[in-house]
């Protein structure tokens, strides 16, 4: 067990050595073999933890080696084995490892093939450490490590300037965050002395009372991290951008795994979250409103990418809204569903780019006759992100707004407002996902050249994925089913309960958790209609030309993201342009130039003088010898 | 004897000395250098003898050796500059200079 | 007697030396060395160490020596036709700094040897046994590092003189 976890993350960092040294001497049959066979070694390996976990519950932790030592504080090379790391381990290995073969077919014919599967792999080194870490400190390595293979990967067409500025912009907004995490860390070292989750985590379950107003501050400044990392309000705005990557690579990286660090985050620090009722407020409100904000958003984009992406970050919202009213177990399970069905729908939208060469959907259509895989694992992933009953997403949606509706009644009555916004993101989700189902696969094909269903080593990938999404949902099936809730049961250890601290679960009547659902799958059935009734057939589509052209302005903001970029870039961006140039000006041009070039005056002056003993002649530099050594022995004698 | 070969090694070694300030040519300096060369050997030996103990003897041997690598290298480098300049005097040797 | 050699033999050592000094032609200047290091091999016999002597003559006359002399005669050299040996003031100097270091070690450096290094002489003779025995203990890892030293100058010199090098 020792050695299999420690192997996990070692072999894709081993294939990222090997391909980054010698990839570009391999050929692409052994680039592809170091690549996909280290993630798959891996992705075993990551089978066989389960079992054993499964087998015997017993969280492990193990240790390797010390880190450092300063101190009372020891950070050791540790990593550990519980139901939540675990719960992530399964899911990115093995999202991982078929997006590792989808992107043979998807980067056949790129020029940079080793470099790509080198980042990819460094990619899963990171998040596999991230998941793995039994402590604080080697979490916030994986955690940079994700955001440096994101930066890498975003900016894969570095020669074009769009990837080129999206990867710098998402890098920056996530060392934002990550700022925010690194002094929640600072803050834990100091009041805790250690960083090691289960010390840390057992002190504050012996004495909850002891760390009340402290344990708040660290619970907002870790959400900071989290808001970065997984695209919230107000930091959501890299995400979108992203999208300039290779869409594997969104389908990885910012959809299924990285950007659900932030929420794996928060459930990993539950207790903090749940001594402060102010951070869990927050923490809902935010998620609430990033969900029902991006999905609006969503509404109006052409781009098939860029309508996946505010669907994922609405999703993380939805996540982050079930973190904030303590459905910490709720809140994993969306992220293990969504990590199946998100990425089979982006790698479905690679499918179709790679076959229509663009990514506006008003280019393609008509694609249900010609790409029939990739129609039906489409239209699977669709109905599970709509939350259409016995598919994925309805299960984890319909936990995440009961939960909500259960916090709201147990004495929360402002959370009923949230839960409002939750249904009518709800409806908007599965609005605009059949709008691009419709649009995409319905109709006539309106682009250019003959698109045809792509390669095997794609369409597998898809059907693994989109096949599970009619599957995964059955872990966690509410409790009025009279099935074992298997999902909520696994994670029971995450959420201990502790005296003095929130709870994490509200009961409700069974009479009114089967209105709940139902009225749920009414919401997500309505949004279908009336994607069905706008989009259908190209005729359909009049009314919406109609609407957008009587109400101009409205259109143009919701497809302009309601400016926040362009209100990001007039305010923080112009203020730090601002002290940039004062910086560049005065302190770099006259403080820090002025000196520097002044002593570079003086050695130029001291130079020119003595220039002249140097005067070629062999003779005189023996005679200068001779001059130092008389005046050495007059000097000592 | 030995107050003798001291001074004998003094004026060996002042001469070595002047030829390597005073002199143009670059085989005339290799002179100069294996003079106070052996000027010190001499100087070592003359020690050692006084004292009773063979470590200043010891040193003439690397000094030797030492001698004989220099010799090799500069010789070396002597022919190139002289196929190259046509000349052995150092004098004309300074197309690096400022 | 052995007195009498080596009054004789310093004398003649001086006449060489003298003669390198003044010679300008590179192949008499280089020959008067070869008389030196005769001399000063027969000194060095007479102050007790034979295998010395025998060094001097065989590696630096010998070996040394002859390989100056063999690149003299290799590229003809002759003596330097141009009449001013060098700039005034450096001859100025470099006669100036000459006699200071006659006169430093005359005076002063030569006053302390005279009181702390016993003048008497003549002390033991050494084999070669003792000497061999000193430089493969106590002066073997200088010994090795000489031996390094020379390999690295073979190669540096092979590598320098090469005909492509121009």
């Amino acid at each position: 067990m020792k050695a299999a976890l420690l192997l996990i993350i070692l072999a894709p960092l081993a294939g990222f050595l090997i391909n980054v040294f010698f990839g570009r001497r391999l050929p692409r049959a052994g680039v592809t073999a170091v690549a996909v066979g280290s993630v798959g070694l891996s992705a075993l390996l990551a089978l066989f933890v389960c079992g054993a976990y499964l087998s015997a519950p017993e969280p492990a932790a193990f240790e390797y080696y010390t880190v450092l030592s300063v101190g009372g504080v020891t950070i050791p090379f540790a990593l550990q084995a519980d139901a939540l790391s675990i719960l992530m381990l399964f899911f990115v290995t093995f999202v991982g490892f078929w997006i590792h073969i989808y992107s043979i077919g998807y980067m056949e014919h790129e020029e940079d093939y080793a470099r790509y599967f080198s980042y990819l792999n460094l990619f899963m080194f990171a998040m596999l450490t991230l998941v793995l870490a039994d402590n604080f400190l080697l979490m916030f390595v994986g955690w940079e490590g994700v955001g440096l293979c994101s930066y890498l990967l975003i900016g894969f067409y570095y020669q074009e300037k769009w990837p080129a500025d999206s990867g710098k912009k998402a890098f920056i907004v996530n060392r934002i965050g990550d700022f925010g995490f690194l002094i929640g860390i600072f803050f834990i070292a100091t009041h805790f002395g250690t960083l090691r989750y289960e010390e840390v985590f057992a002190k504050l379950q012996a004495d909850p009372g002891a760390y009340l107003g402290v344990a708040g501050i660290i619970a907002l400044c870790l959400f900071v991290g989290a808001t970065g990392k997984s695209a919230q309000l107000p930091l959501y705005v890299w995400l979108p951008d992203a999208m300039a990557g290779p869409t594997p690579v969104s389908a990885l990286i910012h959809a299924a795994t990285m950007v659900t660090a932030g929420v794996y985050m928060v459930a990993r620090c539950n207790l903090f979250f749940r001594s402060s009722p102010e951070a869990m407020a927050v923490v809902a409100v935010v998620g609430a409103l990033t969900a029902i904000f991006a999905a609006s958003m969503g509404l109006a984009q052409t781009d098939i990418k860029k309508v996946l992406a505010y669907s994922t970050i609405s999703q993380l919202g939805y996540m982050f809204l079930a973190a904030g009213v303590g459905a910490y177990a709720v809140a994993m399970f969306h992220v293990f569903t969504h990590a199946f069905f998100k990425a089979c729908l982006f790698l479905g939208s690679g499918s179709l780019i790679h076959a229509c060469h663009t990514n506006d959907i008003f280019e393609m259509g008509g694609l249900r006759k010609v790409m029939k895989t990739t129609h039906w694992t489409f239209l699977f992933s669709t109905l599970a992100i709509a939350g259409i009953p016995i598919w994925a997403g309805f299960f984890s949606k319909d936990a995440i707004l009961a939960s909500v509706f259960a916090f709201a009644g147990h004495h929360h009555g402002w959370a009923y407002l949230l839960w409002g916004l939750a249904v009518v993101t709800a409806f908007m989700t599965s609005f605009y996902m059949f709008r691009l189902y419709y649009v995409v696969f319905g109709g006539e094909y309106r682009g250019k050249g003959h698109p045809h269903e792509s390669p095997t080593s794609m369409t597998l990938p898809l059907v693994v994925l989109g096949g599970l999404t009619a599957v995964v949902g059955f872990l966690g099936v509410p409790v009025v089913f009279h099935l074992p809730n298997l999902m909520e049961r696994f994670l029971e250890p995450l959420t201990p309960a502790v005296e003095g601290l929130a709870g994490t679960t509200f009961h409700l009547s069974h009479g009114m958790e089967w209105a709940l659902m139902i009225g749920s799958v009414v919401v997500a059935g309505l949004g279908w209609l009336a994607a069905r009734a706008l989009y259908r057939t190209d005729a359909s589509w009049t009314w919406v030309k109609g609407f957008t052209a009587r109400h101009p302005r409205l259109y143009d903001t919701v497809f302009n993201k309601y400016y926040v970029d362009e209100f990001y870039d007039r305010t923080v961006g112009a203020a730090l342009r601002g002290v940039s140039r004062f910086c560049f000006s005065i302190i770099d041009g006259v403080l820090i130039e002025g000196p520097v070039n002044l002593s570079g005056f003086f050695v130029e002056l001291t130079g020119n003088v003595l220039r002249f003993l140097h005067n070629g002649n062999l003779r005189t530099y023996a005679l200068h010898i001779v001059l130092g050594v008389a005046i050495l022995l007059w000097l000592v004698f | 004897m030995i107050f003798l070969a001291l001074l004998l090694g003094l004026l060996l070694f002042v001469l070595g000395l002047a030829v390597v300030m005073l002199r143009r040519s670059a085989i005339l300096l290799f002179l100069g250098i294996e003079l106070m060369l052996n000027a010190a050997n001499l100087t070592f030996v003359a020690f050692s003898s006084a004292n009773g103990a063979l470590d200043g003897q010891i040193a003439v041997i690397f000094t030797i050796a030492i001698a004989s690598a220099e010799v090799g290298v500069g010789l070396a480098i002597f022919i190139v500059l002289f196929r190259r300049f046509k000349t052995q005097s150092v004098d004309d040797l300074r197309i690096l200079r400022w | 007697m052995a007195t009498a050699l080596f009054f004789a033999f310093a004398a003649l050592a001086l006449v060489f030396g003298i003669l390198v000094a003044a010679l300008r032609h590179p192949l008499y200047a280089a020959l008067s060395l070869v008389g030196v290091i005769g001399c000063l091999s027969v000194l060095f016999y007479l102050l007790g160490a034979p295998f010395l002597a025998m060094v001097q003559l065989i590696v630096y006359a010998g070996a040394t020596l002859v390989l100056i002399l063999f690149v003299i005669m290799l590229l003809g050299l002759r003596s330097e036709p141009r009449a001013p040996e060098a700039h005034p003031v450096q001859k100025g100097l470099g006669l100036l700094l000459c006699l200071n270091m006659l006169l430093f070690f005359l005076l002063g450096a030569g006053t302390l040897v005279r009181k702390t290094v016993p003048m008497t002489g003549g002390g033991a003779r050494s084999g070669v046994e003792d000497l061999g025995r000193l430089l493969f203990s106590r002066y073997l890892l200088p010994f090795e590092a000489v031996s390094l030293l020379l390999l690295a100058a073979a190669v540096g010199a092979f590598l320098l003189a090469r005909r492509e090098w121009k």
